[in-house]
């Protein structure tokens, strides 16, 4: 059993495994996210995802590999495999050799968390697990590399349309162009700069972000790749893939369909807000806080706690410089994953937005100002949403603006 | 192949221009029937490239394919959607790069709409479904001729080509026995046949003419003797422009013969018998329409090709907006309304629903917030995106909004 502790390294708030930058998603994040691109560019989603996912997956494989001294293509589709369990992804079965195969995904985040999410009742009509198609085909051209070109993986049975499990038939394709950008630690530290240039984090629940640090990188995937906890199922999710994911969807839309491009970026918002509603939730309400952390006295406090708990999942380093229950929030962070993967792959720019970074804070809005009683299901949360309070959220400060670090102003506006 | 065919029925063609008016980014128009390939009626904005004269044969081969490509992706579905009251065709988006094409099915015409190509997809489809949606209204009806058969375009011309002796690809071949046409209405209504023509384009007219189905006639109106050559109602320039002739009254239906018909197909008898608008397009100058209430009023009848722009008739639902009213259940804002409901019922996301919908129509927010403002073809891709987020198909969607309307008080 392999932790998430000893897989990542956690510096400035940030994760990293072989210094490729991770960070901890859900499946209900996932799965909304996957749903926003499908929306927005139709069935040319599939390959979209699916290259990000190649691409990603291919930088770190080959770091890893080299790392470890591995280049036997059984040991690297070992190796593979492994670490796509222990990373909590699901399980999967390569039957490849130089010239194709078949790979057998079983319990995979994507498909399996869709039908955790919506049940068995929904069948999908597209193809769903784009991640495990990349990192399928990535493995395997690593392992059998050829002048010819790299595997592609196509999905021909999914749990999401009734398939017991998923598989992907593997086929050589010439090698298509792929994007150099890979977000690393080295990356985020640049954007971060020295030591003395950092805003201040002295509002930092540190004990909070302690105490769920601990809970995170103790936790480990089953046999079977799937780590269930806080709500849902958890995953280290390679930062450049949800990024990349997010930002090439919102360009491509502004630039076909300007109109539709904010309609998105509020569905990519409302992924992130989702997940670490019932995350931070969870968390809060977990035995290892309530066991380690004083009750919560004041508002303020348990602002300052949801923060310092989202603080401790390879998001960011949170603070809360102002509250007022039940009327607005700000959250601020010297650097957020989106931040960096934007930065190293755009650089600055005044128009730059963070859709995750903003899903956090309403989501620490939300709970600080009406924490919930229970445990918090998909149900109970669009509860929240239609019966809870309306707000406005504004990103006032971001280090792609030249700022010294990011903030975002939520302003609840009242229940509808 | 009939190259630069005429309007089958200059009188009764719509006129175009008035439809065009004010619709940006319209290069030209066509109406035309699909079977037989014949242009009904065509407009081109005066300066631009489109030729106008071939379009209909291409838009009608062109929306032939789609339409058999169409109808074999779901069979099942498109049995359902032709047999439905108000069948729903599928439309036809050609995205050329230097034009986009827009070819939609009113019945048995086929109406193309040439487009810049600057114009958003989304603007043009609009303007495309408001021109058809007047056109509905213009474009006569198929009274008791067969429901026309979309096929395939080249089988189709090499069906008729062996009909009429020389024919217009040069072969020779004994002509296909006709079926008599029915009797005519009304014997003092029939107009004179005409001589034969002596171009080749008339001839060509002709074997279309024999192979035509039963051209609908208007029921609530009568025939008054033919003009010589109907002819496409245009703005184009044409090099050769027919003579028209003045429409005699209607007490005078027995005024000269126009000379069109050609001696192999002349037959007496089976032409006086034949009734006035069952008369083959262009050959046989097909009479004059005009109302019997109103014979020397109506605008067609020798009067300018440009008259006053139709009427848009208001949809039920843009009456009951006026009225400040629920629009009726089965209008289209009906059921975008039902839709959007059952979705925002079913969904455990329902926070997220319109957003989704919005972002996977393309529609945008808007018009989901005003459904009213929602023509036919947004509700078809409303219905669309509501089958792939239920993850149900067409048959599921119908039934979980039949279940919901009947679980509603």
């Amino acid at each position: 059993m392999t932790t998430f502790g000893t897989l990542v390294r956690s510096d400035l708030g940030l994760f990293s495994i072989s210094d490729h930058l991770v960070q901890i998603v859900s499946h209900h994040e996932l799965v909304l996210l996957d749903q926003a691109v499908w929306d927005a560019l139709g069935s040319e989603s599939w390959a979209v995802r699916r290259q990000v996912a190649f691409d990603t997956s291919h930088r770190m494989l080959v770091t890893v590999t080299k790392n470890l001294g591995i280049d036997a293509p059984a040991e690297i589709l070992d190796l593979a495999q492994e670490l796509f369990s222990a990373l909590g992804f699901g399980h999967l079965r390569f039957f490849v050799n130089a010239t194709g195969g078949e790979i057998v995904g079983e319990d995979l985040l994507y498909g399996a968390g869709f039908v955790d999410r919506y049940g068995s009742e929904i069948k999908l009509k597209h193809r769903m697990d784009a991640f495990a198609a990349g990192y399928g085909a990535a493995a395997s051209s690593l392992a059998y590399p050829s002048d010819w070109g790299s595997f592609e993986a196509e999905e021909t049975s999914c749990v999401t349309k009734g398939d017991e499990v998923c598989t992907f038939a593997l086929s050589r394709r010439p090698e298509p162009p792929h994007s150099s950008t890979a977000v690393t630690r080295m990356d985020a530290k640049q954007l971060a700069g020295s030591p003395d240039e950092r805003a201040s984090q002295a509002d930092l629940d540190v004990t909070a972000q302690a105490a769920a640090l601990s809970f995170v990188l103790g936790s480990a995937s089953n046999e079977s790749g799937v780590l269930r906890a806080l709500g849902g199922r958890l995953a280290l999710m390679p930062v450049t893939y949800r990024s990349q994911l997010v930002f090439d969807t919102l360009h491509l839309l502004e630039k076909r369909s300007p109109a539709l491009a904010p309609i998105f970026a509020t569905l990519a918002r409302e992924a992130s807000q989702a997940s670490a509603y019932m995350i931070l939730a969870e968390l809060g309400s977990s035995a290892i806080i309530r066991e380690n952390l004083p009750p919560i006295g004041a508002p303020e406090e348990r602002a300052a706690r949801y923060a310092g708990l989202a603080s401790a999942l390879g998001w960011g380093t949170f603070t809360v410089p102002e509250f007022v229950p039940g009327r607005k929030l700000v959250l601020a962070a010297q650097l957020t994953p989106e931040a960096v993967y934007y930065a190293t792959k755009h650089g600055g720019s005044p128009r730059a937005e963070m859709p995750g970074f903003q899903g956090i804070a309403a989501a620490i809005a939300l709970l600080s100002s009406d924490p919930p009683d229970g445990p918090v299901t998909v149900q109970s949360y669009a509860a929240v949403r239609r019966d809870g309070p309306a707000f406005r959220v504004e990103e006032t400060r971001s280090i792609l603006r030249g700022d010294a670090d990011c903030e975002v102003v939520v302003d609840l506006l009242g229940r509808p | 192949m009939i190259e630069d065919s005429a309007t089958l029925d200059g009188a009764s063609a719509v006129p175009l221009d008035g439809v065009a008016v004010g619709v940006d980014h319209l290069e030209g128009m066509v109406v035309f029937m699909l079977s037989p390939e014949h242009t009904y009626a065509r407009w081109s904005k005066p300066g631009t490239n489109v030729a106008t004269s071939n379009l209909a044969n291409v838009a009608r081969e062109a929306y032939v394919a789609a339409a058999n490509a169409s109808a074999r992706i779901d069979p099942i579905a498109h049995e359902q959607r032709e047999a439905a009251a108000k069948p729903v065709y599928p439309t036809l988006l050609i995205d050329d790069p230097d034009h986009l094409v827009i070819v939609h099915r009113v019945r048995s015409f086929g109406i193309a709409m040439v487009f810049e190509r600057e114009a958003p997809i989304g603007l043009a489809r609009a303007f495309a479904q408001k021109i058809v949606s007047t056109l509905e209204h213009e474009l006569p009806y198929a009274a008791e001729a067969k429901p026309v058969v979309v096929r395939n375009a080249a089988p189709y011309i090499e069906t008729i080509a062996p009909v009429t002796g020389p024919s217009v690809r040069g072969q020779s071949k004994p002509p296909t026995p006709v079926a008599p046409p029915p009797p005519a209405p009304s014997p003092t209504k029939v107009p004179t046949p005409p001589p034969p023509s002596p171009h080749g384009a008339t001839e060509a007219r002709t074997l279309v003419s024999q192979v035509s189905p039963v051209l609908p006639p208007r029921p609530e109106r009568i025939s008054i003797p033919p003009m010589p050559f109907p002819e496409a109602r245009t703005t184009e320039p044409t090099l050769e422009p027919p003579p028209r002739v003045s429409s005699p009254p209607a007490e005078n239906s027995a005024a000269p013969a126009v000379p069109t018909m050609p001696p192999a197909v002349a037959s007496p008898p089976a032409i006086l018998s034949a009734p006035p608008i069952v008369a083959p397009p262009m050959v046989t100058a097909p009479p004059i329409i005009t109302s019997a209430a109103e014979p020397a009023n109506d605008p067609y009848s020798n009067g300018p090709d440009t008259i006053a722009r139709p009427r848009m008739a208001p949809t039920a639902a843009e009456i009951a907006a006026v009225l400040g009213e629920e629009p009726p259940p089965n209008s289209t804002s009906a059921r975008a309304k039902r839709l959007l409901a059952l979705l925002e019922t079913q969904s455990i996301e329902p926070h997220l629903v319109r957003m989704r919908l919005a972002l996977r129509t393309g529609l945008g927010l808007e018009p989901l917030t005003d459904v009213r403002s929602l023509n036919t073809e947004a509700v078809v891709l409303l219905e669309t995106a509501a089958e792939d987020i239920l993850g149900v198909d067409h048959d599921g969607l119908m039934k979980l909004l039949e279940r919901a309307q009947e679980a509603s008080p």
